[in-house]
């Protein structure tokens, strides 16, 4: 059966617009009476929630592998046709299929990376120029008792594709519901909803009353009854998935963090019980025994909570410990390791499986690792109960390297897709014409415990730029004039310098990495171009280039990624020749980001140390203003005159 | 805490109070609604967390070794639902703050599957079972409880919404359908009927206390389960110490309705009258001999066999539809069974 979306949601509130129906009855009566008043803003009230279901309702994909049998659910997030699904509906789809949308259209889609361990997978659909998307919220604003919508496509009821939408309301937040095999399919930090969330549901939005995706629905907790909805389901948080689409887009196989130390709930606190001594952490100084106050800026007083937060990062992922030794407070800055996962034995789920309860209570560890293979498979996505046949043969979602790339040119095709955006966010449609256009530049130089200076920044059209810096008695003078950086220090001579050598020089690497966005072949003298994955970046999440000269030398450049109406809004974050910043490598952070007569330009610089991005120096921009620029201003002192 | 809610003239406050949360959040789209604002339910829902309880004894094979409860006084009077996992030697309860108690089982309706626990800590919030509750038709309801133990220590307890469908009796049954609870039931549409959320909290969207998610009932035909709660104000007879409803042990009344079938072609024949008995229910309906039975209440008889299963599905005193073939005839028959005596 199958009633137009209005009907659906009305039947959603009849209770209610029953009891409107219902003629006024003598006044002082207990019968319940409702005004016409209020009957109007019912009315509105729903007239808006349908608002916001028409406004998402085209970004809910229906899932389908090549044989179109069985499927699952997912949303589009980006206009390019990015959609987020369930890694296990990928695990039995294949690595391509069928994606169907509201408009009764079936589109082509591939894998282009997959997190078994937090069950995400990104798939692309093709065949539209512009497909429509919905917005990411912040699940970190979900409260108990929120409105939450569900869409997708249980049982796969809709055979015009159209979603199904369930409406319930959060049940229950910092959920921690855990995973099969080793490690995989963990549902950390999830949110509990009792929307229905049925088999075919899995992969598919969860939406908050405003219209912006909160998570990705993937289970629920089927003990006894079958696999139907009993009131539970659980949503993958946004905000994890937010920290793993730079890996997944990269294309990797994704892998969640850990800090190699499990921590238990003792008397005196959140205490240190066990730890590996080759892990960066015991490096930093954690011993056993030590108490864990807090991470990444959260008060931990619960081994369970410590578990359920961490779980919800990627590899590799800079963190912050605050820890008690010996009455001394401590605070460490580490990369997370990977945490080695495998899948559970059984892949093909059986329909009527009853789910084993995960005896949580009885372990207190944070930062735990199910020891047996546990078997509860998720959500498989069924027809009328039937399960989706694995694909025998061809290659699967599970296929690759964990923590690696798995089409490296996939990963330099998104990659330029990317710099692509970042030209466009920084000079818009600014005129490539015969109109040549420069920025004139003026920085205050503030070096940590050091005296303060001053910089006047020349910068074209075409990427080239040059510095004059001034601190106290001493002038510098750094550039590019097209082909080659160059510098000349105090009274020294001019030096030319090699790109890999120009990008270890603090003041020209920032510089170099911003005039970038000008050139004809943006990144091209950098070297190869990839994707590398996720990272944290100035305490937001960043998607981090790398580049690779013939030299084997590389340069990283960490950008901020947001959905926007014609392309995606890129912002350069950070800049710098070593993955952790670690002197004398110091990285570039850049902020305040303001609009200087036809680019944005970032208005602070500081040059940073290590992971805890400490400042070494900081820029500030003082004033900014567009000139004619000619070729003199580029060219290096020694050909001046 | 409590919200207070005040009665406005002729109109019911909590209906307002829904109404008003139900209008705060769906009208809100606008930005000025940021997530920050809390949800319309969270004053509601804080309130009955903080007085539910996660209870923790004996789980045998499939059945839950837990449950939940809610408080009912200061001195840590906890009522919750009747089950094996109260047989436990540890039975323990773990309060909202996290701390856990050894608990004792002080008394036990059978017709509520309901039992009194007590534990030795101070319950400082708790419902008031002596407040009357107004609920009516259609009003949200939030049912608060550990179904499937997803809650632990801290963690607070599960939240199902739904909207209060009817005030209605369920009774006890023994043999096709095993039914244990036997009295007043508030039906409703959140699914309640889940391993470990008996016992949990049903409050209105003010947080005023409806009643209690019952025990379990499922149809063993169509495994479909009823969710209901037991009303606040039989729980709170139960706690008085009166007993509301009389404890049903016996099996419920049977329906007969004076009749004989043909019993020559087996329990297989079809379902022809043979003998009516003077003054029963089938003589005062007009049911002759050699009427053929073809249905009862709209299911089709098709032996006798099947017709002695349809007369268990009849309760004693209410009518039941009949359809007879009489010599190339189909009549419609509206027939009123008696309850059949126990033999002496």
């Amino acid at each position: 059966m199958r009633l137009p979306l209005p009907i659906l949601l009305l039947l959603v509130f009849l209770p209610l617009l029953a009891r409107a129906a219902e003629p006024e009855t003598a006044a002082g009566s207990a019968e319940e009476t409702i005004t016409q008043q209020e009957l109007a803003l019912v009315k509105a009230a729903e007239a808006a929630r349908i608002g916001v279901i028409d406004k998402v309702y085209g970004c809910v994909v229906a899932v389908y592998g090549n044989d179109r049998a069985g499927g699952g659910s997912g949303v589009l997030f980006d206009p390019a046709g990015y959609a987020l699904t369930n890694h296990h509906v990928v695990a039995a789809a294949g690595v391509e299929g069928w994606g169907g949308l509201a408009d009764g259209e079936l589109y082509r889609w591939k894998l282009i990376g997959t997190d078994p361990g937090g069950d995400i997978a990104i798939i692309k659909l093709a065949g539209k120029k512009r497909f429509p998307f919905a917005p990411l919220g912040d699940s970190d604003t979900v409260r108990l008792g929120d409105f939450a919508m569900a869409m997708g496509n249980p049982f796969t009821l809709a055979e015009d594709q159209t979603p199904t939408v369930t409406l319930g309301i959060v049940s229950g937040v910092q959920r921690y519901q855990e995973g099969a095999g080793l490690n995989t399919l963990v549902y950390g930090n999830c949110i509990q909803v009792d929307s229905s969330i049925n088999p075919g549901n899995s992969g598919g939005p969860l939406f908050n009353m405003r219209g912006e995706v909160i998570g990705i629905n993937g289970r629920g907790s089927f003990e006894e009854r079958g696999r139907v909805n009993v009131g539970l389901g659980y949503a993958v948080s946004i905000n994890q998935i937010k920290r793993f689409l730079p890996d997944l887009m990269a294309t990797k196989l994704a892998q969640h963090g850990t800090l190699d130390a499990i921590f238990g709930n003792r008397q005196a606190g959140v205490i240190c019980t066990s730890i590996n001594l080759d892990a960066p952490i015991a490096k930093a100084g954690l011993q056993l025994g030590d108490r864990l106050l807090s991470f990444e800026g959260r008060e931990v007083t619960d081994a369970n909570a410590f578990t359920n937060m961490i779980s919800t990062l990627p590899a590799e992922w800079p963190v912050e410990l605050v820890f008690e030794h010996d009455g001394e407070r401590r605070t460490a800055h580490v990369r997370l390791l990977a945490l080695p996962y495998n899948l559970p034995q059984q892949q093909k789920p059986k329909p009527e499986e009853p789910k084993k309860e995960a005896p949580k209570g009885d372990q207190p560890e944070g930062d735990k690792q199910p020891k047996d293979a546990e078997d509860k498979p998720a959500e498989d996505d069924a027809t009328d109960g039937r399960v989706i046949e694995i694909q025998q043969g061809g290659p699967t979602a599970n296929d690759g390297v964990p923590g690696q790339i798995r089409d490296a040119e996939l990963n330099r095709t998104i990659a330029a897709e990317l710099v692509g955006a970042w030209r466009k966010s920084v000079v818009g449609d600014l005129p490539h014409a015969d109109a040549r256009q420069g920025w004139e530049i003026v920085d205050r130089l503030q070096r940590e415990g050091g005296p303060a200076g001053k910089q006047v920044i020349r910068l074209d059209d075409q990427g080239r730029f040059r510095i004059e810096q001034t601190v106290g008695d001493e002038r510098s003078l750094f550039g590019f004039d097209g082909r080659r950086y160059w510098r000349r220090q105090a009274d020294r001579a001019v030096e030319v310098l090699p790109t890999d050598k120009a990008l270890l020089v603090h003041e020209i690497a920032p510089l170099a990495a911003l005039a970038q966005v000008f050139r004809q072949q943006p990144l091209a003298d950098f070297g190869q171009t990839a994707l590398h994955g996720g990272d944290k970046a100035h305490g937001q999440t960043a998607y981090r280039l790398k580049t690779l000269d013939d030299g084997g030398d590389w340069f990283y450049l960490w950008l901020r990624v947001e959905p926007g109406v014609d392309h995606a809004v890129v912002t350069l974050l950070k800049c710098g020749p070593s993955l952790d910043a670690a002197a004398p490598d110091a990285a570039t952070v850049f902020d305040d980001w303001r609009l200087v007569d036809g680019i944005r330009w970032p208005h602070r610089r500081v040059l940073v140390n290590g992971l805890s991005e400490t400042p070494l120096a900081t820029i500030t921009t003082e004033s900014a203003r567009a000139y004619e620029p000619s070729d003199d201003d580029f060219r290096l002192p020694s050909e001046e005159e | 805490m409590h919200p207070a809610t005040h009665r406005t003239a002729g109109r019911h406050p909590t209906s307002l109070v829904w109404l008003a949360a139900l209008l705060l959040v769906l009208c809100g789209f606008a930005e000025s609604l940021q997530a920050q604002q809390p949800s319309a339910f969270a004053e509601a829902i804080e309130y009955a967390q903080q007085r539910t309880v996660k209870i923790y004894g004996a789980g045998i094979a499939r059945v839950a070794g837990y449950a939940t409860g809610i408080l009912v006084s200061a001195e840590g009077d906890i009522l919750t639902s009747q089950g094996v996992y109260l047989s436990s030697e540890n039975l323990r309860v773990g309060l909202p703050d996290g701390s856990i108690h050894p608990a004792k089982v002080i008394r036990r309706s059978l017709p509520l599957q309901t039992a009194l626990l007590k534990i030795d800590a101070p319950t400082p919030n708790h419902f008031d079972l002596a407040q009357p509750v107004e609920i009516k038709k259609g009003d949200w309801v939030l049912a608060v409880s550990n179904a499937f133990k997803v809650a632990d220590g801290r963690e607070p307890l599960s939240v199902n919404l739904g909207v209060f469908s009817l005030r209605t009796r369920v009774e006890a049954k023994r043999g096709v359908q095993d039914i244990d609870f036997d009295g007043d039931a508030l039906l409703i549409d959140a699914i309640t009927s889940n391993p470990g959320a008996a016992g949990g909290a049903v409050v209105t969207a003010d947080g005023k206390l409806v009643g209690m998610i019952g025990k379990i009932i499922e149809s063993k035909q169509t495994n479909t389960r009823l969710n209901y709660a037991v009303p606040t104000d039989q729980l709170a007879l139960f706690l008085a110490g009166q007993t509301p409803v009389v404890a049903v042990d016996q099996p419920p009344q049977k329906a007969t309705l004076g009749l004989r079938l043909f019993m020559l072609g087996g329990r297989r024949g079809p379902a022809y009258v043979d003998r009516i008995a003077p003054g029963g229910a089938a003589a005062r309906a007009g049911l002759r001999a050699d009427d053929l039975i073809i249905s009862i209440n709209g299911q089709v008889v098709r032996d006798v066999d099947d017709f002695d299963e349809k007369i268990n599905l009849l309760r004693p005193r209410v009518e039941a539809q009949m359809v007879v073939k009489r010599r190339g005839q189909v009549l419609q028959i509206k027939i009123t069974p008696d309850a059949l005596e126990a033999p002496e």
